[in-house]
């Protein structure tokens, strides 16, 4: 299982590395059209952004991607392995890819903070990794992901402000208390309706399966949006005053 | 060897099994029938664990360890198994999974299927001899069968039922089986299930079938007989009656009282569903 795993997290990995190609033709673009001197250096670290937000989407996007091509559900659940190993096995090597990927941004640096970014990424992992089963079109999953990790990101500052306000200066970077208090609102709720939801998955229509998200991560996630609400006006006003 | 234990489990708000009890013995070969949509597709997903129910368990005997799935093999009619994998992939992907370090492969040998070709080019047929291959690889004690076999070619299936009928003869394996074509499978049959709305129907050893299940032949309804289905010809109708006593051979004034193989009673018997 681990082996079939890590073949199709390293096909998934190369693909995310994709954008890469853009390189060479940005370089030519530039040189034979545009005349703006961009260097080597900087289109590489534009692409290699995209690469490192797009990998931990896809990997957790696509986690079960070989059993819905394949239709492989029916085997993978008849065979003698439990819930918690499917999963380990297939988290495993997602992660590993995303700790080469953070490896490479340290060595590269396109970060300010790689620690701060690579947490924020691995909360992208997680986001994509607790709503793969429950979606049914493509365009509103996307946006679901977009929209709740808007919502961490927005919420680790508000819990900033909240909570660190007397120590720190406006606008700067949440730091990670925040950071993992924000992680943790939204992602034990979500976490917790993907594996009750995980643990008794079966090959029956997703529709009938979707109890967990329905009466615990929705409401979370309307609980979550309604305190920001709450509290993001005064937010706004702090961090834009003096 | 398998037992269903006041089994519940529904579709949303469609229910297909409600407090559904069958216990199979070791060894059996067991034939599960019915209309299509009664569940017979499902009942096997509950066995095989592909299906969770709601209420209920499914039990299987103690011989079969702590984790029965290491003993159970599954032939779904999806055919689901990895088909972006390679016939070679797939197979090392079955030993890992089951830690096994042998694999016969001299079942699909006869099937022109190749070690490199992805298990999505193989045919239905091809894809049933990997999968059965797969799952003889295990030495199963439990083999659930869903509704393949006639999707199949005659020499495939064949060699199918073959294999199946060579591992009953090493062993005593309990093979369940939901079929709609029956031909093929008749001589291996011990006993048959038919399920009507969620719940079993009739639960016959195949000799008991045959001898209670007869039709008649007449040009008028044979009275006071139980007829589970009937068909009208222009010049006479065939009347199939459950439960046959030979009594009714004295009490019968009219009409040619015929045998019928295990196809022509499951037939009758869903006819009777469809009357």
């Amino acid at each position: 299982m681990l082996n079939k795993e890590l073949r199709d997290a390293l096909k998934q990995f190369l693909e995310c590395l994709l954008p890469l190609l853009i390189i060479p033709v940005a370089f030519v673009f530039d040189k034979y059209v545009i005349h703006s001197n961009w260097r080597i250096a900087d289109i590489f670290n534009y692409a290699f952004l995209v690469v490192l937000v797009i990998y931990p989407l896809m990997a957790g996007t696509l986690i079960f991607q070989s059993e819905k091509k394949d239709n492989a559900f029916e085997y993978l659940l008849s065979l003698p392995l439990s819930r918690p190993k499917i999963l380990a096995d297939k988290i495993g090597p997602r992660l590993l890819f995303l700790f080469v990927l953070l490896l490479a941004a340290l060595a590269i640096s396109p970060f300010k903070d790689v620690l701060m970014n690579g947490f924020n990424l691995l909360v992208l992992f997680l986001i994509s990794l607790f709503l793969c089963l429950s979606y049914t079109s493509i365009v509103v999953y996307f946006l679901e992901i977009g929209l709740l990790f808007w919502l961490f990101y927005l919420d680790s500052q508000i819990l900033n402000y909240l909570l660190w306000r007397p120590e720190i200066s406006r606008n700067i970077f949440p730091n990670i208390q925040s950071q993992l208090l924000a992680a943790a609102l939204l992602l034990v709720p979500l976490g917790l309706a993907f594996w009750l939801t995980f643990k008794r998955f079966d090959v029956k229509p997703l529709k009938f399966q979707m109890k967990s998200y329905v009466f615990i991560a929705l409401p979370a996630v309307l609980a979550l949006i309604t305190l920001t609400v709450v509290f993001v006006k005064k937010y706004w006003a702090w961090s834009h005053t003096g | 060897m398998i037992e269903a234990k006041d089994l519940s489990f529904r579709y949303g708000k469609i229910k297909v099994f409600e407090h559904f009890n069958l216990d199979i013995p070791e060894g059996q070969v067991c034939l599960i029938t019915g209309i299509n949509g009664v569940g017979k597709s499902t009942l096997l997903r509950l066995m095989a664990g592909a299906l969770r129910p709601a209420k209920g368990e499914i039990v299987f005997n103690e011989k079969l360890g702590r984790n029965p799935k290491r003993k159970i093999g599954f032939i779904s009619d999806s055919l689901s198994l990895y088909q972006s994998l390679t016939v070679s992939q797939a197979i090392d992907f079955h030993k890992s999974v089951y830690g096994i370090d042998a694999f016969d492969d001299s079942l699909i040998k006869h099937t022109k299927i190749s070690h490199g070709q992805k298990v999505k080019e193989l045919s239905a047929g091809q894809k049933v001899i990997l999968h059965l291959s797969l799952i003889l690889s295990i030495e199963p004690e439990v083999l659930l069968i869903d509704e393949i076999i006639h999707s199949i070619d005659s020499y495939l299936r064949r060699l199918f039922l073959e294999a199946l009928i060579q591992l009953q003869t090493q062993r005593p394996i309990t093979i369940i089986m939901v079929n709609l074509n029956f031909h093929d499978i008749e001589h291996m049959v011990e006993r048959v299930i038919l399920l009507k709305k969620g719940t079993i129907a009739v639960d016959e050893k195949i000799e008991g079938l045959k001898a209670k299940v007869k039709k008649i032949i007449s040009t008028s309804p044979p009275s006071g007989l139980p007829i589970l289905s009937q068909i009208d010809y222009s010049n006479h109708s065939e009347y199939f009656i459950y439960p046959f006593q030979n009594e009714f051979r004295d009490r019968m004034k009219e009409g040619e009282i015929v045998d019928l193989n295990l196809t022509e009673i499951v037939t009758a018997f869903i006819g009777g569903e469809y009357a």
